[in-house]
């Protein structure tokens, strides 16, 4: 995987001198593209037969150590069919002004993306819908914490941070009760006035498609919710609701601002970062193996998988070969994560929509795997479980036992919980036809994982990139048909069978052998030769304070996580810190295309909508 | 206690306040009121991060918190009794606590649950607040990243065992710790100081 993408030869014959430069590190292909047509070159890549990079993986932005470089906007693009990468870049001087024309038009995903490049980096993008900031609050007025002149505690004191947001609050403008936009008009964030004011618009509910046991579909004509066309109507009876941050049915600090014409959502404004708390930049601080732990801390409903994902990036960006065993490993942790992720989101869905008594079966089955990861790593949600070049630790004695007998009766609680969910016809009311994607939309929302493959897109990066072997095992990838949530929850129920498929495969296949690779630069030599060796406890010395040897270079691993695809990646200047690491994070992604699908809908249908991405604001804030 | 000043008896005399001697009565009417309070807190599960999702387990079947009568989880904190903050606490979300605790009436009571609400844990960064205890006064610390749903049920008994020793003759303990003019809740000067990177060496270096 050295070759360079035939695509550059197609974009150099193009575009000739607008293509700068290109190269290939660690498999990937990287092409960067003049300014000022980069528009006109990622419109190319993504309408071009033979291209079609139909799909925006991540937008993200690389600020170098050495001040002398130039900062690096990165696009990274794929092509569905193809299953094939590509990343392009732009440079630009940080002296002047830092102006690059916006995606949105292209990819409705990269519009978030684009905010939290703004918001990190100070990038603004010419014709963006909405730039304003996505993770620090509006009034922030430290900087661009990404930005390598940024301290990682701030520039400000403790104190007079604490002082600025206490006394500067985001909501002290109005009030959290319900407001008439009339009455909170002069109140409200200049952002969200503009939204509200610019009028114009139709906004039709989506009809409720046939369901299968003939509940009670109301038939008519779809609703057509009228807008006037000039401007804001202050008489109307369109009212504010604000849902959280501090809500039980946001799963975390979700805050969502909803205009209501009735029960109709007439526009649905989330707002994240509650929850942001600088991980990129802590990583930046920090060696390679020292951000393992600080993954489990990402997406805490699947830490194993994010220790696994971690692993991987780093040893692509190093070229390192893991063993057989170590494989099999990482497939047990990331199917486990898999399920017990899936099994939360199962619970707190129930819960959202009236059924307790789920949550009470899914965490009876997550308390299980919870046993399993403490004998294996010492820790119920913290796991670490991985390292570069291996694993922390092999997998006990009566693990294996334990897992085999798991996976022998989980089926018996899925089983309970599709007698309850699959036919159940509040459920089938509440989830079908409601919160619909197509699979365009989908596309172009940049969505991954169950929410893709529910809209009908057979994506699974372990079936069409596949790493750790997945290619090699024997599973099925469910895909729905509607694009709602009931298709959502019938593709999480499918992937928590197939991976206790898979889980029972790697337990066949577990065949004795070395877990860590056989490199003393990687891997720690055994305490007991570290303390009577004097070159292993040389290694030992120089692995603790040094960290581990990265080569200079770039590297994406994207892994398909239970949100979706969750990537890491790594750009290092060759010392053992990395210079930037970026997670892509799927319920980031996932959770912008909440306003497409809320529009129109009922009030308590975003809380099922919402619950349905399965978010984890871990994630989604960093 | 930690933070919170005056809030015993002791102090009460010391801020001149008239205290009325125990008698059998005041006994009597203290330990029933305090077994009442103690055994039916209603939580307010300010579920931030990765510790929430401890405490939902902690809420679950296999650890119960219906045990200790608080399975009754209050989601307007005008109904709570303890703040439970579970999980990292970004100056963001600064103020939404800040007002959560001002909306909830007393007696109330906070548990900083884990070690990013307590200390800001391993994110020492310009996004979090190190330690809730810098906006609103805490009760109880439970250590641990994530603590074990055991280690948030000690807690629970703990703050429980704290309640049973408090009486209504000390008219200091109700009291509310409003938001200064300033904006702060402590002086800025106890906030850099708590915000401090701590260890085992008092001379440990900033990790940047």
């Amino acid at each position: 995987m050295t070759a360079v993408s035939p695509s550059v030869a197609a974009l150099r014959t193009a575009f000739g001198k607008a293509i700068e430069r290109d190269a290939v590190t660690c498999g990937d292909t990287i092409v960067w593209v003049a300014l000022d047509h980069l528009r006109d070159v990622l419109a190319w890549l993504r309408d071009t037969p033979g291209q079609q990079y139909n799909y925006l993986v991540d937008v993200t932005a690389v600020d170098y150590r050495d001040p002398e470089l130039p900062l690096e906007v990165v696009y990274q693009l794929r092509a569905l069919d193809r299953a094939e990468d590509l990343r392009v870049k732009v440079t630009l001087d940080k002296s002047g002004p830092m102006v690059v024309p916006s995606v949105v038009d292209l990819w409705q995903g990269a519009n978030w993306l684009e905010r939290e490049v703004y918001d990190m980096f100070g990038v603004s993008f010419h014709g963006h819908p909405d730039l304003r900031r996505i993770l620090m609050w509006e009034t922030y007025t430290e900087g661009h914490p990404l930005r390598k002149d940024f301290p990682l505690r701030g520039h400000y004191s403790r104190a007079e941070q604490t002082r600025q947001v206490l006394s500067a609050s985001p909501e002290s403008h109005y009030s959290l009760e319900e407001l008439s936009v009339a009455q909170a008009w002069h109140d409200l964030p200049a952002d969200m006035r503009e939204r509200l004011g610019d009028g114009g618009g139709t906004v039709t509910a989506h009809a409720p498609r046939t369901i299968e046991l003939e509940l009670s579909a109301p038939s008519g004509p779809p609703r057509q919710v009228q807008r006037t066309s000039e401007g804001l109507d202050v008489h109307s009876e369109s009212m504010l609701v604000n849902i959280g941050p501090q809500h039980p049915a946001t799963h975390g600090v979700l805050r969502l601002v909803l205009e209501l014409d009735g029960e109709t959502v007439l526009r649905c404004i989330p707002h994240v970062g509650y929850l942001h708390s600088g991980f990129e930049k802590l990583g930046e601080y920090r060696h390679y193996n020292q951000i393992i732990p600080l993954t489990d801390r990402t997406d805490y409903l699947s830490p194993m998988a994010n220790n696994v994902c971690l692993a991987l990036a780093a040893e692509k960006l190093m070229g390192l070969e893991i063993t057989p065993r170590c494989q099999v490993l990482r497939v047990i942790a990331c199917e486990m994560s898999r399920i017990i992720s899936h099994l939360v989101w199962l619970g707190t869905t129930g819960i959202d929509l009236g059924a307790f008594t789920p949550f009470l079966w899914s965490f009876q089955e997550r308390e299980r795997i919870y046993d399993l990861q403490e004998m294996w790593t010492g820790a119920r949600l913290t796991t670490s479980v991985s390292r570069i070049g291996g694993m922390m630790a092999d997998i006990p004695d009566g693990f294996e036992a334990g897992l085999r007998d798991f996976c022998r009766t989980f089926p018996d609680t899925l089983r309970e919980v599709d007698t309850m969910f699959t036919r159940n016809a509040i459920w089938i009311g509440r989830t079908q036809g409601v919160g619909i994607m197509t699979a365009e939309e989908a596309i172009s929302y940049s969505l991954s994982g169950p929410m893709l493959r529910a809209s009908g897109v057979p994506w699974d990066l372990r079936k069409d990139k596949p790493y750790l072997g997945y290619e090699t095992y024997d599973f099925d990838i469910p895909v729905g048909e509607h694009g709602d949530i009931y298709d959502r929850y019938l593709v999480r129920f499918e992937e928590m069978k197939q991976s206790v498929r898979i889980l029972e495969q790697a337990l066949d296949r577990l065949e004795p052998g070395p877990v860590n690779v056989d490199d003393p630069r990687v891997i720690l030599p055994p305490k007991s030769r570290a303390m009577s060796d004097m070159e292993a406890m040389i290694y030992h010395f120089k692995q603790v304070m040094e960290g581990v040897d990265v080569p200079a270079g770039e590297a994406y691993m994207g892994v398909e996580n239970p949100k979706g695809e969750l990537g890491y990646y790594f750009v290092s200047d060759g010392t053992a810190k990395p210079v930037r690491w970026r997670i892509r994070p799927p319920s980031f992604i996932n959770l912008a295309a909440l306003p497409k699908m809320a529009v129109g809908c009922l009030l308590s249908d975003v809380i099922a909508i919402n619950a349905s991405v399965d978010i984890v604001m871990g994630e989604i804030d960093r | 206690m930690g933070l919170t000043p005056g809030a015993t008896a002791d102090g009460a005399e010391a801020a001149g306040v008239a205290v009325a001697s125990p008698n059998f009565i005041t006994t009597r009417l203290d330990f029933l009121q305090n077994w009442a309070r103690s055994n039916s807190l209603w939580p307010m599960p300010f579920g931030t991060a990765c510790c929430a999702i401890e405490f939902m387990a902690a809420a679950a079947g296999r650890f119960d918190l219906s045990r200790f009568g608080m399975e009754r989880m209050s989601f307007s904190p005008r109904q709570a009794d303890v703040l439970i903050c579970a999980g990292r606490l970004p100056f963001k979300l600064a103020p939404v606590i800040r007002r959560v605790w001002d909306q909830m009436p007393q007696p109330k009571w906070a548990i900083s649950m884990g070690a990013c609400a307590s200390t800001g844990g391993i994110f020492d960064t310009y996004a979090m607040v190190q330690g809730i205890d810098t906006i609103i006064p805490v009760d109880v610390y439970v250590p641990g990243c994530p603590p074990r749903p055991e280690g948030l049920i000690y807690g629970i008994m703990l703050l429980q065992k704290k309640i049973r020793g408090e009486t209504f003759r000390d008219p200091t303990l109700r009291q509310e710790h409003l938001v200064g003019e300033d904006g702060l809740f402590l002086p800025p000067r106890t906030i850099d100081e708590i915000s401090e990177p701590f260890g085992n060496s008092v001379h440990q270096t900033r990790s940047a």
